[in-house]
């Protein structure tokens, strides 16, 4: 009960909105799953419909301030040597939609060369990156699924809280 | 030594470091154990410290954090490295995924927020007596850097308070009168709780009180006394079911001690002594001073407020907006809003004032659906 001064700290609220809504047009139908901000970063993630049976996962990942970083998708669960961690998008379980491919990222990363260790990083440069999980689609019943999200956003001089498998409960309606 | 104390020597945290370095694609390790009993740790720098007058700093971080060991190498280059043998006990502070020692990091102002690392300063008393975190900590690019942020930190002498500003926002004079508003709460959805704000105007001092109960439980009672002329901020006493806390703002410091619940062990105490902005107010002052504001719509106002449960001075915006219409039990009234904005608990908030003096605070909306309606 928030009924003195005290409270959550805003920045580390995190406040998921499920949603669901088809645009019912020709062509790809979009489907809003979920929608969240958490440890400096806001997540959005969809379900695009390209044909019926195939469609892709995209999470779009956008870190709320200047200077802060994501990871490549490809950085072991753990780091490079436990150094930073891996920015993902996944399907847990679902009889609606499973992977059908491998997760692609929209921007190509770069080395963030951490000069006091004499190593790189590869990080997506600053700004959002958006990460698309080919999947084949079955919605004709409306069905829950869960998905994963990880990541974790850093600067050359901070670090916010990891994001680590994120469990989200999302549904799935049929395709009209 | 690394391996069995916390409490390390910068040279012995270089050889570790190099070590780890050598092992290729394993992990680089680091200082920060995460089987290390950080209260013990702290407890052992401090009856160091006190034995050999230095100071004591606490390094929270993790070995998985990029900044941290960046950081951890400016302590090596040979400036930072003399001063901090020569100044401070040094202890790290295992994080893990924000899962560990978050009771440690909640007695020392919620340390760990926003990010990693976060250095706190601690005098041997376990006073503390400064913050390097979050963005302090974005011009630290060389040893050097180190060094002036940390002295910055352990030096207790500066003194900015002697002129009295008052608070770096423009109040009504007519305002500053004894008064007391009554406010219904709703929080998500459901009434039950009160918000009284209680105003008292002596002859050198102006003195509010805030007494807030959901039901029949109290949930806070905070009392400040403010200086009569310059409308700072004196002596506050609060007490919620999170904090018993009492401060002392002078001469550009804040000094204080916070007793908070550490269940299932005792509550912790934690003491402190902070430099502020001389014209910083507190916490509790928000709803001294935005019904007070001189309502200048289209006007913003960014004054600095102290939070003991951070133990830092959060920068807080007033957004004073166009006289409105708005809609009470009691019928439509004519209002001023102001938005109050900042990272501090409890914001964003929507206050709306009365246009009609005498003024009075109408509505104040809070996060989580928690909304302070006036009655009348």
């Amino acid at each position: 009960m928030t009924l003195n001064e005290d409270g959550l700290f805003p920045l580390l609220a995190c406040a998921v909105v499920l949603s669901v809504g088809g645009v019912t047009q020709a062509g790809p139908v979009r489907l809003s799953l979920a929608t969240f901000v958490e440890n400096e970063v806001a997540v959005e993630i969809v379900l695009v419909q390209d044909e019926p049976g195939r469609g892709r996962l995209v999470g779009t990942f956008t870190p709320l301030d200047p200077g802060l970083h994501l990871y490549s998708k490809d950085l072991p669960t753990h780091g490079i040597r436990g150094l930073g961690r891996p920015t993902r998008l996944q399907v847990v379980s679902s009889r609606s939609i499973k992977a059908a491919g491998a997760l692609a990222a929209s921007r190509p990363t770069l080395d963030l060369f951490i000069r006091p260790l004499g190593m790189k990083l590869p990080v997506y440069p600053e700004g959002p990156v958006t990460l698309s999980l080919p999947v084949s689609v079955r919605t004709d019943a409306s069905t829950a699924a869960q998905l994963s999200v990880t990541y974790m956003a850093c600067s050359d001089r901070i670090c916010h809280p990891p994001v680590i498998d994120k469990r989200i409960a999302v549904t799935i309606p049929p395709r009209p | 030594m690394v391996g069995v104390r916390r409490v390390v020597p910068v040279v012995a945290m270089t050889i570790g470091l190099t070590s780890c370095a050598g092992l290729g694609l394993l992990s680089l390790g680091g200082p920060y154990v995460s089987h290390a009993n950080a209260r013990a740790d702290i407890q052992t720098a401090l009856l160091e410290a006190q034995a050999d007058h230095k100071f004591v700093l606490l390094d929270f971080g993790a070995n998985w954090c990029a900044p941290c060991h960046a950081l951890r190498a400016l302590f090596h280059t040979p400036h930072a490295a003399s001063y901090l043998l020569a100044t401070f006990h040094l202890v790290y502070i295992d994080v893990g995924n924000f899962n560990r020692n978050g009771d440690v990091a909640r007695k020392y102002g919620s340390a760990t927020w926003p990010g990693i690392p976060a250095l706190i300063v601690l005098a041997s008393s376990g006073e503390v007596i400064g913050f390097v975190t979050g963005k302090a900590l974005s011009p630290v690019s060389s040893g050097d850097d180190v060094v002036r942020l940390l002295s910055a930190a352990v030096d207790r002498t500066a003194s900015t308070g002697s002129a009295l500003p008052r608070p770096a926002v423009e109040l009504d004079p007519a305002q500053i009168r004894t008064s007391a508003d009554t406010l219904g709460v709703r929080a998500a959805g459901e009434s039950g709780g009160t918000f009284v704000f209680k105003l008292e105007v002596g002859s050198d001092s102006v003195t509010s009180t805030i007494v807030s109960s959901w039901h029949d439980t109290l949930l806070q009672r905070a009392l400040t006394v403010y200086d009569g002329l310059s409308l700072r901020p004196k002596e506050v006493w609060d007490s919620t079911d999170a904090e018993q806390v009492h401060l002392t703002y002078a001469a550009g410091r804040v000094r204080g001690t916070r007793v908070s619940p550490n269940p299932p062990g005792p509550p912790d105490t934690v003491n402190f002594d902070l430099a502020t902005d001389p014209s910083t107010v507190d916490r509790r002052s928000v709803p001294f001073i935005v019904p007070r504001l001189a309502l200048v719509p289209g006007t913003t106002a960014v004054i600095p407020i102290f939070d003991s449960w951070t133990l830092r001075t959060h920068p807080v915006r007033l957004v004073t907006g166009d006289r409105t219409r708005l809609a009470l039990p009691a019928g439509t009234v004519d209002a001023y809003r102001i938005d109050v904005t900042g990272d501090l608990r409890n914001l964003p908030q929507t206050w709306y004032v009365s246009a009609d003096l005498p003024r009075r605070t109408l509505r104040s909306e809070w996060p989580r659906h928690t909304v302070l309606e006036s009655a009348q």
